[in-house]
């Protein structure tokens, strides 16, 4: 635990020395949204609103972009992040440090994930406070809504792991970032019905656990569901989360395995 | 072998590593089989408690590949290696525990991060006490000269401090053995002496060392024993003294030339009992090459070599007659210099 704590310490102090990074998490999670939401004003006429009833199945088409964006700027963000620790470490010169410690070598991983963890909360609080101000956002069921989030956590996180370790045999992130948050993007309804798009990439998007967990916390935040109807939403989110969490688990322990192998610890 | 892994400090025994060889160029030609690479083939040596041990060997010649396997951040191919008694295979753990290290020396560390911040975090990683964390870090701070920078970010440290603190990091958990690859490299001689003065601190305070290094003034001065590795093999190991007097019977003469028409090594070679000529070109244009030439009894016939020098066209600028350094052990035992 302890190892723990002072990686992700050591993460969010090195994130405070870059300025811009601060301003980012700041301005990102308030621009970025917006983008969406006046594109929507422009193309759904006098009545938004009304339109957004119509098309979205409620008139909140605010929350309805916020949700969507704010999900997929974590599992962005993890992918920057999170599946990059490894290689940043590596092409630092600190994996091996870190690595000859007598910890688990997972922690530096995890270290950085509650690091970002510490981050995307704070996002989530900035596009929350500012959405609410300016826009009137409520939220129907924030319990709800803050557990169904959190549900999100296991195959998000599983995801960063399993991705640092493919980035570590690729040697190379940006292109791996690039294509996957693209997926994410197109086909996971961040800001439109997944019912809009052609038959075989609704199919795509159903079996991707983005699209559930958006539709999820839509359900929850902006139609106030239950837990009896959001259950095959969250059952989906959490058989991901366990698939992604071992994938991710197995992926780092053949890589560090490997690496010790090949002697590429310490290589660019 | 004299010492069991059990009392001696580090003990590596027939120890052999492989890394496959893969064909460069765009990743889908680098399909097929790959033929492995030897980097070490077979080194066997002990480390004594408390003594500085050195592996001195050319770049390539497996040094660095042997330090990593006894640090547990590679896995060998054959033999085995022990750390205060612990296999580095099965119990890493425990190794990495008795075991500091600094490998990859100043981009060991966090350069976003203070000196003082970096010693918190690593003492954390090795499970120095919260309690005692503060204690430590101030007093190595102290100890390694660094306490008047400790909260500059280590990004405006010249590489000499970052050694330093590098150094200070390993030390964190008070190991009993440390292993440091390469300690000097890249450092002006003032810092790569301050360097040296802290590992004989370090050593002195009752702590086993094991130093790879290429520099032979390093390990003649440093070093209680010295293993000499060259092509993945151990191809002499001990003290610096009788290494050098290993070559009492030799000669070393050293010839500094200019010009010449090419025929200076083999000139040299006809002259009665050379046994080994090597020329170092000079560094810059206009500046003499040096010739050592080492073989019994030359001390006699130095104005024969002389001669020759100057049959094959070239001007003598100097000659010496030197003792014998641990570079000419290397070259007396494998036919060559560092510089190949």
């Amino acid at each position: 635990m302890r190892a723990l704590s002072a990686a992700m310490l050591r993460e969010l102090l090195i994130f405070f020395r870059y300025p811009g990074w601060v301003v980012s998490v700041v301005v990102w999670p308030v621009l970025f949204p917006a983008a969406y939401i006046f594109l929507a004003r422009a193309l759904a006429g006098p009545d938004p609103r009304a339109q957004a009833a119509q098309a979205l199945g409620t008139p909140d088409y605010v929350g309805y972009i916020l949700i969507g964006t704010l999900l997929w700027m974590w599992v962005n963000t993890t992918l920057w992040t999170i599946g990059s620790a490894l290689r940043k470490e590596q092409l630092g010169g600190t994996l091996e440090s870190n690595w000859l410690a007598p910890q688990p070598r997972a922690a530096l991983l995890f270290g950085a994930a509650l690091a970002h963890a510490v981050v995307v909360l704070w996002m989530v609080a900035v596009a929350t406070a500012a959405f609410t101000l300016v826009y009137g956002l409520k939220v129907r069921a924030p319990a709800e809504s803050a557990l169904l989030f959190l549900a999100n956590v296991p195959w998000v996180y599983g995801l960063g792991l399993l991705f640092a370790s493919l980035v570590v045999w690729a040697k190379e992130a940006n292109g791996m970032v690039h294509a996957v948050r693209s997926v994410f993007l197109i086909f996971c309804g961040m800001s439109f019905p997944v019912a809009v798009m052609p038959g075989w990439m609704q199919a795509v998007g159903r079996a991707l656990p983005l699209t559930h967990g958006i539709d999820a916390l839509r359900m929850a935040a902006l139609a106030g569901a239950g837990w009896r109807e959001v259950a095959p939403e969250l059952a989906w989110l959490l058989v991901w989360g366990a698939a992604l969490s071992v994938c991710g688990f197995l992926a780092f322990a053949f890589t560090d395995r490997r690496m010790r192998e090949l002697g590429t610890t310490g290589t660019y | 072998m004299a010492m069991n892994e059990a009392s001696a400090a580090i003990v590596v025994h027939h120890l052999r590593k492989d890394f496959p060889r893969r064909a460069q160029g765009p990743f889908w030609r680098r399909r097929g089989p790959t033929s492995p690479f030897p980097a070490v083939r077979d080194v066997t040596f002990e480390v004594r408690p408390g003594e500085i041990f050195g592996l001195l060997g050319p770049n390539g010649a497996g040094k660095s590949t042997t330090i990593r396997v006894i640090a547990t951040l590679l896995l060998p191919t054959g033999g085995r290696a022990y750390v205060a008694g612990y296999d580095v295979v099965r119990h890493p753990a425990s190794v990495r525990r008795r075991l500091g290290a600094v490998l990859t020396g100043d981009r060991s560390l966090y350069w976003k991060l203070t000196g003082r911040e970096n010693l918190r975090y690593f003492a954390a990683l090795y499970d120095v006490a919260p309690a005692r964390t503060a204690g430590r870090v101030e007093s190595l701070l102290g100890e390694f000269g660094l306490a008047e920078k400790a909260d500059e970010l280590v990004e405006r440290y010249s590489t000499g401090m970052k050694q330093r603190l590098a150094i200070a990091r390993s030390l964190l958990a008070d190991p009993p053995v440390l292993v440091l690859d390469e300690p000097t490299v890249g450092l002006d001689p003032q810092s790569a002496l301050g360097v040296r003065s802290l590992i004989r601190r370090i050593a002195a305070e009752g702590r086993t060392v094991l130093i790879t290094t290429h520099y032979m003034e390093e390990a003649d001065e440093l070093c209680d024993r010295v293993g000499i590795i060259d092509g993945g093999r151990i191809v002499a190991l001990d003290t610096p003294e009788n290494l050098k007097r290993s070559l009492d019977r030799t000669t070393v003469v050293r010839l500094w030339t200019t010009g010449g028409d090419g025929r200076l090594r083999e000139g040299l070679g006809r002259v009665p009992g050379v046994l080994r000529v090597s020329l170092r070109e000079a560094a810059e244009p206009g500046r003499p090459s040096e010739a050592t030439v080492t073989g019994e009894g030359l001390r006699r016939r130095v104005a024969e070599l002389v001669a020759a020098a100057l049959a094959a066209g070239a001007e003598v600028e100097r000659v010496a007659i030197d003792e014998p350094t641990l570079e000419d052990v290397f070259l007396h035992l494998t036919g060559r210099g560092f510089d190949r």
